[in-house]
């Protein structure tokens, strides 16, 4: 070997330690950013952790046990707000196309922080206390949910199909926000139908 | 005179009302009043929080005490629809004492955490360019050394 071949390995071995030193430098200057999706999960369990053992069909007073939860996949520690909402058969649902809420009243709320990764689950027992029943409609008055006696006064119209006076809990996720310092729908909802039975 | 008792007893009762009515209604916007603020604190706690997180700050501690306020501002907002606004102001305001607790302490954390950041940026940097300078300086004087041990030997071979 001549010496400028000499002198091109030793240029070589020159650059890879300087870019091995160099590397705590990158390290603190570039920020590496994942590309994965950024976004909530939400979910409605029976009382076994599994999707088969929903309360269906409930008699007045008597307790239906279900499990809410939420897991942050957004990358940043997030404040959520699950919205609990109660309908009959004819009262609207939230929008998935427009991504809006339902205007329907809340009945009752939970407010919860989630650092990102980080699951959020709770028990949701609820049963109807105080309803009236008639031939073709029943009034629901009174619900209680995890203890709570709350007023609801929806009425429910018989379903000549199904024979049975159907309603719904859903839950709605909203996600605070930063910029206009207020909460907005985040556009994902899950629901449980129930058939009340008297 | 019998008139006249009886007009005093109605007046009696309707202003005893008056004053019932007025307590229940003070109680009622001083629970919304009171439900507010502590929803407005909260909500800037998270956000102090949220900043603390973005300089690179460990704020699962932080987020609990956040997570306990709200658990509590939910109780306050259940009394509140419940009709019992009093209720509701001793949740909101516990819950008030707590997301106001942790907004200086978020702060004083993404300081820190700033203050750590930049004193490891300058470590690194300086670290890091020592050791750049290192290897181009040894490299200089290792390729003369060699160059000056080398070259005798290419004479030697010449001749």
């Amino acid at each position: 070997m001549n010496v400028d071949q000499y002198r091109a390995i030793f240029l070589v071995a020159t650059l890879a330690l300087i870019s091995v030193a160099a590397i705590p430098i990158i390290n603190v200057t570039v920020s590496f950013q994942s590309g994965a999706e950024a976004f909530s999960e939400l979910w409605v369990l029976g009382p076994n952790h599994t999707i088969a053992e929903y309360p269906l069909q409930m008699k007045v007073g008597e307790v239906g046990k279900i499990i809410l939860g939420v897991r942050n996949h957004l990358k940043y520690p997030a404040y959520y707000l699950l919205k609990a909402k109660f309908r009959n058969e004819t009262q609207p649902l939230p929008d998935a196309l427009k991504s809006e809420p339902s205007s329907l009243p809340s009945f009752y709320e939970f407010r919860f922080f989630l650092e990102n990764g980080e699951t959020w689950e709770t028990w949701f027992n609820f049963s109807v206390r105080d309803a009236s029943f008639s031939q073709q409609s029943c009034v629901v008055k009174r619900i209680v949910v995890n203890g709570v006696p709350l007023s609801v006064n929806v009425t429910l119209l018989l379903n000549p199909i199904k024979k049975g006076f159907y309603y719904q809990f859903f839950f709605e996720l909203w996600l605070y926000d930063s910029a206009t310092q207020s909460f907005r729908y985040h556009g994902r909802f899950v629901s449980i139908w129930l058939n009340l039975i008297q | 005179m019998l008139l006249q008792r009886k007009a005093l007893v109605v007046g009696l009762l309707w202003i005893i009302m008056l004053c019932a009515t007025l307590r229940a209604t003070r109680a009622e916007d001083e629970a919304i009043s009171t439900l507010e603020r502590a929803e407005n604190v909260l909500a800037s706690s998270y956000q102090a929080v949220s900043e603390a997180e973005r300089v690179g700050a460990n704020v699962t501690a932080l987020l609990r005490e956040l997570n306990d306020a709200g658990l509590l501002l939910d109780k306050a907002y259940l009394e509140y629809r419940s009709g019992n606004p009093n209720g509701s102001i001793y949740f909101a305001n516990i819950s008030y004492a707590i997301s106001l607790d942790t907004m200086p302490k978020a702060t004083q954390l993404k300081n820190l955490t700033l203050s750590e950041a930049t004193r490891r940026f300058w470590l690194t940097m300086v670290t890091s360019s020592v050791s750049i300078v290192a290897v181009i300086l040894l490299s200089i004087t290792l390729w003369r050394r060699f160059k000056r041990w080398y070259q005798p030997q290419d004479q030697d071979m010449i001749k």
